[in-house]
């Protein structure tokens, strides 16, 4: 029977944090004056209403993707020494010497597709990414099953660029920044694999995100973006249980306590370990 | 090196190009997925005669990495490698990339370590815990999180070349301190 897990986190704001809504976008849409040194946050609609600033959900799946990459990577590197690479996140500009293993079924996928889903980017022939599309079976949604965080913004700055201080120009960048609510936000992944590396990849990729080395929305390398996650819940389901629409059993994990924490309790074995296995089975499956 | 002025053009840079395909080729071959940590302090509130540091301590976050990418290009050992703060396309540049150098920034040396020591990657096994000085003259810290490279045309990853740069050469910023993530354990032997 299907199971479906479900983890719930606690998004506490680290720093300012912005969420993209390019220039042309906020110009056409009479945000902003054209040539106007301002970035306004992304809005979209929180029905039934006017449009609100957002964050995105889906953005938040990117950057679990991209954290969830690199932790296979590096894992992989520090167990067998591998000086190519697994997933296909680096893909783009893969050089011919490390793609070894260009998928041509579905079930080849690398290691973050399978989890984050994939479309088959390295695949050999032209045309071959629609037959190898695989749909995630993860999903974020913030508390209430919202694909958004809708919030005030508050203005930031103008801040000047470093060349414009040395310089000694005025002007500067003006800020649109979402604010924390004064409750907190949640933020609910559902897996619907019931994996249990799958699960550890997660609960780590939420610690690596606390430790700053990831972030979200835009101007992460100037100090925004910055995003501390607190496992609070976990959930096991079967999907009868989700269909009847009855409260669901989530257990809820100690305070205050780190991802890799909260995986050993519930997965009761090394998170890092279960994640290393997953890989392992891959690597199998590639030979 | 001791610079009176800090300049905000390039100069003139008949390499450009190389220098930007040496950044690029780092970024593409010698990624190897360390997460490396440098924790900084200022020098100075006026380490240049036309830069003093901004009264805003927001405002000062949000330049600062564009700072040190300035500091870098006055320096012929470093200019090329400022590339490897990001690049976006321009006439004067080949292509796009997302900096490998994220910052950080603490108004004062407890929120610093306070901050840093509250990291869960601490807890993970084989991540060592820093050993941070337990003082340090007041003042703003700066933590540079550099998604480690290593650059073959130097033979030296990007995260030792920064360090050498905030240890000796910077007029900006010292180093307080360097640590990594360590070696993941846990996975199948």
């Amino acid at each position: 029977m299907t199971q479906v897990v479900m983890i719930r986190w606690k998004w506490e704001w680290s720093g300012p944090l912005v969420s993209g809504l390019s220039q042309q976008v906020a110009i056409a849409a009479d945000l902003i004056e054209p040539r106007a040194a301002s970035v306004v946050n992304l809005r979209t609609r929180a029905a039934p209403g006017q449009p609100k600033p957002a964050f995105l959900a889906t953005s938040v799946k990117g950057v679990f993707r991209s954290v969830g990459a690199w932790l296979i990577e590096r894992l992989a590197r520090d167990r067998w020494r591998l000086d190519h690479y697994l997933t296909c996140d680096y893909g783009q500009s893969l050089p011919e010497k490390w793609s070894r293993a260009r998928p041509a079924a579905q079930a080849a996928l690398c290691p973050a597709c399978r989890i984050f889903g994939g479309a088959g980017c390295l695949s050999t022939a032209e045309g071959d990414a629609p037959r190898l599309r695989l749909k995630s079976p993860l999903a974020f949604t913030f508390a209430g099953g919202s694909d958004a965080y809708h919030g005030e913004v508050a203005q930031g700055g103008p801040y000047r660029f470093a060349w414009q201080q040395v310089a000694n120009k005025k002007g500067g960048l003006a800020i649109e920044r979402l604010q924390p609510p004064p409750d907190g936000v949640e933020l609910v992944a559902r897996l619907e694999t019931g994996s249990a590396a799958h699960q550890a990849l997660l609960f780590l990729a939420g610690d690596l995100i606390s430790s700053g080395f990831f972030r979200f929305g835009r101007f992460t390398s100037r100090g925004h973006g910055l995003v501390r996650l607190t496992p609070q819940a976990h959930c096991l389901a079967g999907l009868h249980d989700l269909l009847a629409g009855d409260p669901l059993a989530w257990t809820d994990l100690p305070d205050g306590g780190t991802g890799l924490e909260a995986a050993r309790l519930v997965l009761a074995a090394e998170p890092l370990e279960l994640v290393g296995r997953f890989l392992e089975q891959y690597q199998a499956e590639r030979k | 090196m001791d610079l009176k002025t800090l300049s905000f053009r390039p100069g003139r840079e008949p390499d450009n190009r190389r220098n930007q395909e040496d950044a690029g080729a780092a970024l593409i071959e010698g990624h190897n997925f360390e997460l490396v940590n440098l924790l900084a302090g200022l020098r100075s509130r006026r380490p240049y005669q036309n830069y003093t540091l901004p009264e805003d301590f927001q405002e000062f976050t949000f330049s600062v990495k564009g700072l040190a990418r300035l500091e870098l290009m006055a320096i012929p050992a470093y200019k090329k490698w400022r590339w490897l703060f990001g690049a976006s396309s321009t006439k004067t540049t080949l292509r796009t990339w997302r900096s490998r150098v994220l910052v950080q920034t603490f108004e004062d040396w407890e929120t610093a370590r306070t901050v840093i020591m509250a990291n869960p990657l601490l807890a993970w096994p084989g991540v060592s815990k820093p050993e941070l000085p337990e003082t340090q003259p007041a003042g703003w810290f700066v933590l540079f999180q550099i998604h480690d490279l290593y650059l073959a045309a130097r033979r030296q990853n990007f995260s030792d070349l920064m360090a050498q740069y905030l240890r000796w050469d910077s007029q900006i910023f010292r180093l307080v301190h360097r640590w990594s993530l360590g070696r993941l354990i846990g996975g199948p032997s």
